[in-house]
């Protein structure tokens, strides 16, 4: 799906290259140094990937791995491409420099778009049969999307590329399904074999993934600990609380009715707090808050939540005067991984009071935020400008 | 895959290498940009001459190269690589001459080649050559910490360079983690058709692969933590920049010259 260097124009090669720039800046920043190995070695993965033949018909073809890509990564995929791209160009001379936005755009937002089906698709529902119809339409889309972005450079470009676009658009469309279903089999192997991978990675398929009870709406939940008793705060989006709503809590996950270990309702503020109990300290506990007609979610939070906790307990009681915020850094490095993104989330709170407003990490990552919204709007609208220009220009023409 | 076949090792540079990394990176930058904006032949046929003059210069006395894995000869191993640059070129090729408005100059049957698309054709395949030929002589020689050194000088994002290295030292490890899991596959038997089957076992190895990586990148970064990493490979103490030689003045003016060239070529016999 390389573009190569010199054939675009100067409009097509410049916006190209800002949108490339915006959306590796975003990816950026939504990349923190502790993903960025992970990140990085799926790069060299993507990059080997790309080198694989896959029989399609009777000739072959090359793995895109834009989807997968970005199911596996969101908008993190954006700089990996970038990278994976700027090799590829320094190694086998595909692509090149000033190419080098158009291409990364171009199999850039299609794994970002290919996210956010198939967020949308677990979303609905989950289960093995829904995800893999969600990861082979994320393979095709990621394929699909690329070679129609591909195209529509070409053929704004000039109008002589036009033939050369469409032949491009139909040569992919075995590929669209040989790529959808490698896409749909690689994420049912990961998700069988390592289901954490893929919750891990992508912060906010942890909800879908997981198999949990149902959730019918979302309610936002989080929990940290606090000497000696674990605090939940509940809310529906980044201002309204969930209040006065049944909050439930679960000896271990899944949820168990028979394990019930205390319930409550949360206060005005959608704060509830108990002690921590003693069996939690074995077993990890589940928190489940039902903010009534649906609006249900789960929180679970490990032992060793707990047993850090026990550890700051001490460690100020050794030192009366140390502000419990300082503990909060030294329970990181040797986390399973599996645990890693919300006992990060947790112990990165553990000895605030309340965690502040605007850096709670569940309302960081809850659905689409308002700069997503307008920015695919603004992709909606360009896309069909584009393709009325270019009826518009066939028909003067 | 061979990582860097075109970077010469320290003992094989030449003049053209030991410009300052920096200094290179912005005369591609610079040519580039002018060679991708020609409109007309003359300019691009020029560029085509720069570039391979450049790349003369690049691969002058270290011919002998070993740095072809598989590759054959360091001359094979260029113009396989122009070739494969060239496909695309062949794909415009069978469809611009036609598809492009324009007074007919040939008919053949049906199809009729127009002026205007044979053109640009021989526009594009003017114009991707070149910039092929200026992306191997310039680029492609420079050592990753040379392009690490030169990125940073530029204000590139330190994630940014941290996953660039990365990648780069993993894709080695990981095509050859890919080679083992093909080669036990094969035999065991597993033949590559076009099969819901092939796809499955491809995927498969796909998804092995990707967990593996994984853990490799969870072993690497706490390896790297308890190294004291936070964030950066310290520089080495040539720093950032390096610094500049008369060498790298004269680069700078013959690239400018160059590109002053071209782009008066393309404006003046354009208009």
């Amino acid at each position: 799906m390389h573009i190569a260097e010199g054939v675009l124009s100067a409009p097509v090669l410049v916006s190209g290259a800002v949108l490339a720039c915006a959306g590796t800046a975003i990816g950026l920043r939504r990349l923190d140094f502790d993903r960025l190995m992970a990140v990085g070695m799926l790069t060299s993965a993507f990059f080997v990937a790309s080198l694989i033949h896959v029989p399609v018909g009777v000739s072959s073809a090359h793995l895109l791995g834009t989807g997968l890509l970005g199911v596996m990564l969101g908008w993190a995929a954006f700089p990996a491409i970038v990278v994976a791209l700027a090799l590829q160009a320094l190694f086998f001379q595909y692509g090149g420099l000033t190419v080098l936005g158009v291409n990364a755009c171009t199999m850039g937002f299609a794994a970002v778009l290919a996210h956010g089906v198939f967020r949308l698709m677990l979303g609905i529902g989950h289960g093995p049969r829904i995800r893999a119809v969600a990861a082979f339409a994320c393979g095709a889309l990621g394929v699909a999307l690329a070679a129609l972005l591909t195209a529509l450079a070409l053929a704004f470009t000039d109008e002589g590329f036009t033939a050369a676009a469409v032949a491009l658009l139909v040569a992919h469309l075995p590929v669209m399904l040989a790529e959808g279903c490698i896409t749909m089999f690689t994420v049912g192997f990961m998700a069988r074999v390592r289901p954490e991978v893929l919750a891990v990675l992508a912060l906010c398929l942890v909800a879908g993934l997981a198999p949990t009870a149902a959730l019918a709406h979302r309610v936002n939940i989080f929990a940290w600990v606090e000497g000696d008793s674990v605090h939940v705060q509940a809310g529906f989006s980044r201002k309204t609380p969930a209040r006065q709503s049944a909050v439930t809590v679960f000896r271990r996950s899944p949820a168990d009715a028979n394990d019930v270990l205390l319930t409550g309702a949360t206060d005005d503020t959608g704060l509830f707090t108990f002690a921590i109990p003693a069996e939690a300290r074995e077993h990890g506990l589940t928190i489940r808050v039902n903010a009534g007609q649906g609006h249900q979610n789960d929180w679970t939070m490990d032992a060793k939540e707990f047993a850090a906790a026990t550890n700051a307990k001490q460690a100020t009681q050794d030192t009366p005067t140390v502000n419990a915020t300082h503990e909060a850094p030294t329970a990181q490095p040797n986390r399973p991984d599996h645990a890693a993104q919300k006992s990060k989330t947790a112990s990165g709170n553990a000895g605030r009071a309340q965690p502040d407003q605007h850096d709670q990490p569940y309302m960081a990552d809850d659905g689409p935020r308002l700069r997503d919204i307008i920015g695919g709007l603004g992709w909606i609208v360009g896309l069909t400008g584009m393709g009325m220009a270019w009826r518009a220009r066939r028909k003067s023409a | 895959m061979s990582s860097q076949p075109l970077a010469p090792s320290y003992a094989t540079q030449n003049a053209l290498h030991r410009v300052n990394p920096c200094v290179r990176l912005a005369g591609a930058v610079v040519l580039a940009i002018v060679i991708a904006l020609t409109q007309s032949l003359w300019a691009a046929t020029a560029a085509l001459l720069v570039g391979s003059i450049w790349l003369a210069l690049a691969v002058a006395q270290q011919a002998p190269m070993g740095g072809f894995a598989g590759q054959g000869t360091s001359a094979q191993g260029l113009w396989r690589r122009l070739a494969v640059v060239n496909i695309f070129v062949l794909l415009l090729w069978c469809t611009t001459p036609w598809a492009t408005p324009g007074a007919a100059v040939l008919t053949l049957g049906p199809v009729s080649f127009t002026d205007a698309g044979l053109h640009l054709a021989l526009l594009v395949t003017l114009k991707v050559n070149a910039l092929a030929c200026i992306c191997m002589a310039l680029l492609a020689t420079l050592q990753i910490p040379e392009l690490t050194r030169a990125l940073r000088f530029f204000r590139c994002p330190d994630k940014m360079v941290l996953l660039l290295l990365l990648a780069m030292r993993n894709i080695h490890v990981l095509g050859e983690e890919w080679q083992r899991l093909r080669t036990a596959a094969r035999l065991r038997g597993f033949a590559s058709r076009c099969s819901l089957h092939t796809y499955r076992t491809l995927a498969t190895l796909l998804g092995l692969l990707l967990l593996r990586s994984l853990d490799r990148a969870a072993r690497v970064r706490e390896a790297l933590l308890l190294r004291g990493f936070h964030g950066q490979f310290p520089c080495p103490a040539s720093s950032a920049a390096g610094a500049l030689r008369p060498m790298d003045a004269v680069f700078m003016l013959v690239v400018l010259a160059q590109a002053v060239a071209i782009f008066w070529l393309d404006t003046g016999l354009h208009a």
